[in-house]
């Protein structure tokens, strides 16, 4: 993170060298943290894709200083607390890089002008059919008049339940990409649409990860948290260990008894243990399973759960 | 929308590259002259912070001790804004919150969007799928006030990325859930005679010493009835025989009397961390007229805290 004394000298203008040469350094390891390509910041790849020299992260250095500036994104930032000014510098550095990665994107790949293009091209070959309705141009599959037209919200119900086209080439094949989206677009949407309404379907249409992608490194795989199943045995293991038989049984009863759940009376007749004992046992076993373990998410705590029923069914037999 | 992800899932550095900048002159010289231009004020703090309600956003401690003493820390810190006005359970004051998102560019329809960053000095976003309950002791700094109307509940459809965007939120914001959750764990592990003085070192509760444990003595109703309040008097011991510490703590009508035994140097913090000014005695340290409270009691060259609730 950048340090907050360095950050207020930037503010007043009255960065010292020591300041400068920390803001660069952390440039750089955030470069080297998350392996971002050096084309964010030049046009044309050069060597290494990854391999930065010192000149090339003050160059990003700068373009953040210089964006920051122009984005105005220090205007209000006297509401700001220092305790989380720090972290608001380097959130706006991710945000300014995921901009240039985003825009650097837009070269390679499907751009929306691209599109717009295209479909001009294809509205002048006359793959589909234009009708003026209110002085607007609509575009259709076949011949139309105003009864063809649906509202907006129900064309984007429509839209959202068609599976994405995942493009993965570059180059030269988009032109039949694109007429065959706009051709499936309006054949589910079953409506005439404007042509900057099906520039827009026919953008969302497709996706494009794989050019994100290429720009990670290719060992790279975001992981999903894991279920910590060592942790949860062990946790487990030590709740449950000093349970005796009925103890194991009663508790797998109360706590995940279905489809009824039992009362501490009906227990205390089917064990033949007082409800009182039975309710101290419970609110203990409780208390140890909130002390020992504390799951990350939803799925973590069900299946955490579901062990500690099974186990509990087995140390009762 | 991969960068933001990767930069959430991952742990935040102190890190930087540990190499020698050369500096051009004109370069330093014009970031320096260009920052300046700009005029930029410095953070002035609220200076009364406001009655906890509805709409406030605040920024929540990112280091905090749970109602089990064990001390939760979060990377990325949080700003959250009030869903809900206070209500109290079991004696504690907690409210509803969203957490509040800068990344903007992670917006699916299904958040509002603050674009006015005068509110709190950036434009943001407003998690409304991530509500959570927290205690409002965690609530650190006031930033600012924003009403909005709730987006009515529509399917819209979610890439894959946004999706793995709000897994991470959801699963972060259980740093702000656990308050609750150990206060209901505390709860259901204590008797109410335990929950007035609770006292943790290292995430372990420490049981005070049974034959120093005093009710209803004799001075107690002397000065109860004197002062015409009725009061329980109930002393704890505690100690950390390896520590070479104890603590006795006394309930009185004024409040509580802290004692501190121990040949380390120590000092007592409230819980916005400002130190409490002692009483010496000969052999002891004491604290007089605590209130009910979270109080931290660092011992010299020990990191952890010894944890002391009082309710």
């Amino acid at each position: 993170m950048f340090e907050i004394k360095y950050i207020r000298e930037l503010l007043k203008g009255q960065l010292s060298e020591d300041g400068y040469t920390h803001f660069v350094r952390v440039v750089g390891f955030n470069i080297k943290k998350y392996r971002w390509p050096k084309s964010i910041i030049l046009t044309e790849e050069i060597g290494d894709f990854y391999l930065w020299s010192q000149s090339d992260i003050k160059e990003l250095a700068h373009q953040y200083f210089e964006w920051i500036i122009i984005k105005g994104k220090l205007k209000h930032c006297s509401k700001i607390p220092d305790s989380y000014l720090s972290y608001y510098f380097l959130q706006i550095f991710i945000s300014f890089v995921a901009d240039l990665i985003k825009q650097f994107q837009s070269k390679n790949g499907l751009s929306y002008q691209k599109i717009s293009n295209l479909i001009t091209e294809l509205i002048n070959r006359k793959i589909v059919v234009k009708n003026k309705i209110h002085s607007v141009n609509y575009y259709f599959i076949e011949d139309f008049d105003e009864t063809k037209l649906i509202d907006e919200l129900t064309c984007q119900k429509r839209f959202s339940r068609m599976p994405k086209i995942i493009l993965e080439e570059t180059g030269k094949h988009y032109k039949s990409h694109v007429e065959v989206a706009v051709l499936d677009i309006l054949t589910v949407l079953n409506s005439p649409v404007t042509k900057d309404q099906l520039i827009k379907y026919v953008f969302d249409i497709f996706d494009q990860a794989y050019f994100q992608n290429q720009y990670f490194d290719n060992n790279y795989e975001h992981k999903e948290p894991e279920i910590d199943n060592e942790l949860i045995d062990e946790v487990i293991s030590k709740i449950t260990t000093p349970l005796s038989k009925i103890e194991a049984k009663y508790l797998s009863d109360y706590l995940f008894g279905t489809p009824e759940n039992k009362s501490l009376a009906d227990l205390e007749t089917e064990y033949g243990v007082p409800k009182s004992t039975i309710h101290h046992r419970i609110t203990k076993f409780k208390e140890s399973i909130v002390l020992n373990f504390s799951p990350v998410d939803e799925e973590e705590g069900i299946y955490f759960l579901k062990k500690l029923a099974h186990k509990l069914d087995e140390n009762s037999n | 929308m991969k960068t933001i992800i990767n930069f959430l899932s991952q742990q935040l550095d102190s890190s930087f590259l540990d190499e020698d900048v050369q500096i051009s002159t004109i370069d330093f010289e014009r970031l320096n002259k260009s920052f300046a231009d700009l005029g930029l004020r410095e953070h002035q703090a609220f200076k009364i912070l406001p009655r906890v309600k509805q709409y406030q956003i605040w920024l929540v401690k990112s280091v905090y001790f749970d109602y089990l003493g064990i001390e939760r820390t979060t990377d990325h810190p949080f700003i959250v804004i009030l869903e809900s006005n206070p209500e109290t359970i079991n004696d504690e004051e907690f409210v509803r919150v969203n957490p509040i998102s800068p990344f903007v560019e992670m917006y699916s329809q299904q958040e509002v969007i603050c674009d006015d960053p005068e509110v709190i000095g950036f434009p943001f976003m407003i998690e409304l799928w991530n509500s959570q309950p927290i205690l409002v002791e965690l609530l650190d700094k006031y930033l600012g006030y924003f009403e909005y109307q709730n987006i009515p509940k529509e399917n819209v459809s979610i890439s894959p990325d946004l999706l793995e965007f709000r897994k991470i939120e959801i699963s972060r914001a259980s740093f702000l859930n656990n308050s609750i959750r150990s206060l209901l764990g505390f709860f259901e592990s204590t008797n109410e005679n335990d929950r007035r003085v609770f006292v943790t070192f290292d995430g372990k509760r420490l049981i005070p010493k049974p034959e120093n444990y005093i009710v209803n003595s004799e001075k107690s109703f002397l000065r109860a009835a004197k002062s015409g309040k009725k009061s329980e008097l109930i002393i704890k011991n505690f100690e950390i025989s390896e520590l070479d510490f104890g603590v006795i703590i006394t309930s009185t009508i004024e409040g509580y009397v802290v004692s501190v035994e121990s040949k380390i140097a120590h000092k007592l913090l409230n819980s916005a961390n400002e130190p409490l000014v002692p009483l010496f005695h000969i052999d002891r340290v004491v604290y007089s007229e605590i209130q009910k409270a979270i109080y931290y009691l660092y011992l010299e060259g020990i990191n952890t805290p010894i944890v002391i609730r009082l309710k």
